[in-house]
């Protein structure tokens, strides 16, 4: 397939999930209407709010880390969960009102961050003592209620984010604290965050996709490649590998594909050197069989081209 | 929407989200197995190093003789010319029963000022404990730190030490030893195991 039938595919995909129709994207296409002026707004309104997001981020850290040893308790906590709260609220009025829009997701993504620095701050201010773990714990699952439920309710991309990364620190320390073997945490997580990666591909909020894609291979490659490297089983890692391959095709993923191709290289390279440290004639043959292939490759698609997909 | 027809429409993502929870459901039920568990037995008596505000002119060493606790106190060379004390020790027991860890009294000895040489002493704190210094302990279990392998890039992603903390060990099983959060006991390389409690006078 060429790359402009991969984006031909990709425009049908988009246009199917949005439901958009012709008239719409002929419009955009031509830049008639709303859509040129509404782009060039929508970009720099984006803008102003990342850089106010920014400031106001790191106004707030710097005030609070030159006061923090005048503060009694109260303070500490007013200073970090009290903005927290109020950003998290102000970015729930910015998503009602459609000038505001705009400043909703990194008000979102400030506030992700400073409400449960907050939340922590309260926990060691008025806490009793007990293990740092079950704080974290806490904090991450009033977050993710949270950051669930207002995605539930306002179906932004930016809360699906908060709350898969708050989920996925819940489910590590809870696995954390019951004692679970951390290879088997770690490939149940991969496999989890490939699973609800795929689902977001099909989504409205497709483009967080990459991301989740990107950590679920790579946590369940590496976490595949430790538990079985020098054990007899050591073999299957490379069919796992090839195996993301294949899946990065199907979803046509290239974050899946660049860590499936590295897990492969690492695998083959470690492969030789464990084997055939001092045989010049191992690499040889890896090139050989890589160039057979690429022909082979080639091949089927000619093949695919000119007798299956013609009929 | 039904949830039947969420279900069926979201596959993919309700076995996403199922897998931790069945993993977590797994290990509940594991650790709740009475039949299948072998806890530790036998209580230990371990030390880490202590950091007093003053700086002491004696030195001291822990160990077991003849199934006793002692402390080797060595007189160290007046500053300017000589050192100053590498530190002092604080010393803890595991209680087996409770799964705890507490504090055992261990200060400087009165004649603090007046000590010469070397000089042995029983330690009080431990003076109706018979220890066996054996690494091992009799039924089969032994101190080892950072045995929970794995996580390598989990837990470079969301931290977490437990990973590393001391554990009591014997075959498939692994035992944190936990001070309940409330009295850290310093790094791995601190620790220093002294003796299996194996009878208590």
């Amino acid at each position: 397939m060429t790359a402009k039938q991969d984006a031909l595919v990709e425009v049908v995909d988009l246009i199917a999930r949005h439901g958009l129709t012709i008239d719409e994207v002929s419009a955009a296409l031509a830049g008639k209407g709303d859509y040129a002026t509404q782009r060039t707004s929508s970009v720099l309104s984006r803008l102003f709010a990342y850089l106010g997001g920014t400031f106001v981020f790191v106004g707030l850290g710097i005030f609070v880390g030159m006061r923090w040893d005048d503060l009694g308790p109260a303070g500490r906590v007013l200073l970090t969960l009290g903005p927290g709260l109020c950003l998290f609220v102000f970015a729930l009025v910015c998503t009602s009102d459609a000038r505001l829009e705009a400043a909703a997701t990194p008000l979102f993504l400030v506030a992700g961050l400073v409400q449960p620095t907050g939340l922590l701050v309260m926990l060691r201010e008025y806490g009793n003592g007990g293990e740092a773990e079950h704080a974290v714990l806490f904090t991450s699952l009033v977050m993710l209620v949270q950051q669930g439920c207002t995605f539930w309710a306002r179906r932004r991309t930016v809360l699906a984010f908060t709350t898969i990364v708050f989920g996925s620190i819940a489910v590590f320390v809870s696995l954390d604290l019951l004692d679970a073997n951390m290879y088997m945490t770690g490939i149940t997580m991969g496999a989890s965050l490939l699973c609800i990666g795929w689902s977001l591909d099909r989504s409205p909020h497709r483009a967080i996709a990459g991301v989740v894609y990107f950590f679920g291979a790579a946590l369940l490659l590496e976490e595949t490649y430790a538990w079985l490297r020098r054990e007899p089983l050591e073999i299957l890692f490379l069919g796992l590998a090839c195996a993301m391959v294949v899946l990065a095709t199907v979803a046509r993923s290239r974050s899946l594909l660049a860590v499936g191709t590295v897990a492969l290289i690492g695998y083959i390279a470690d492969f030789i050197y464990q084997h055939f440290a001092d045989n010049l004639g191992a690499p040889l043959v890896l090139m050989a069989i890589g160039l057979v292939f690429i022909g082979a490759g080639a091949a089927a698609v000619r093949i695919n081209a000119r007798y299956i997909a013609g009929h | 929407m039904s949830v039947a027809k969420f279900v069926k429409d979201n596959l993919v993502l309700v076995v996403g989200l199922t897998l931790p929870v069945l993993l977590m459901v797994g290990f509940l039920a594991a650790s709740a197995l009475p039949a299948l568990n072998d806890p530790p037995k036998y209580d230990f008596v371990f030390s880490t190093r202590d950091h007093p505000s003053t700086q002491t002119p004696v030195d001291v060493r822990l160990l077991v003789k003849d199934h006793v606790l002692v402390a080797q106190y060595t007189k160290l060379p007046s500053a300017p010319a000589g050192y100053a004390s590498a530190g002092w020790r604080k010393l803890y027991l595991y209680d087996a029963g409770s799964r705890t860890v507490r504090q055992l009294e261990f200060g400087f000895p009165p004649d603090l000022a007046a000590l010469e040489g070397t000089r042995e002493e029983p330690v009080a704190a431990a003076a109706g404990m018979t220890l066996d210094p054996a690494l091992q302990s009799p039924d089969g279990y032994e101190l080892s730190f950072g045995d929970r392998r794995g996580g390598g890039l989990l837990l470079e992603m969301f931290g977490g030490s437990r990973a590393y903390e001391p554990r009591l060990r014997k075959d498939g099983r692994s035992v944190p030893i936990s001070a309940g959060g409330r009295e850290p006991f310093g790094f791995n390389s601190d620790i220093e195991f002294l003796g299996w409690v194996t009878a208590k006078r």
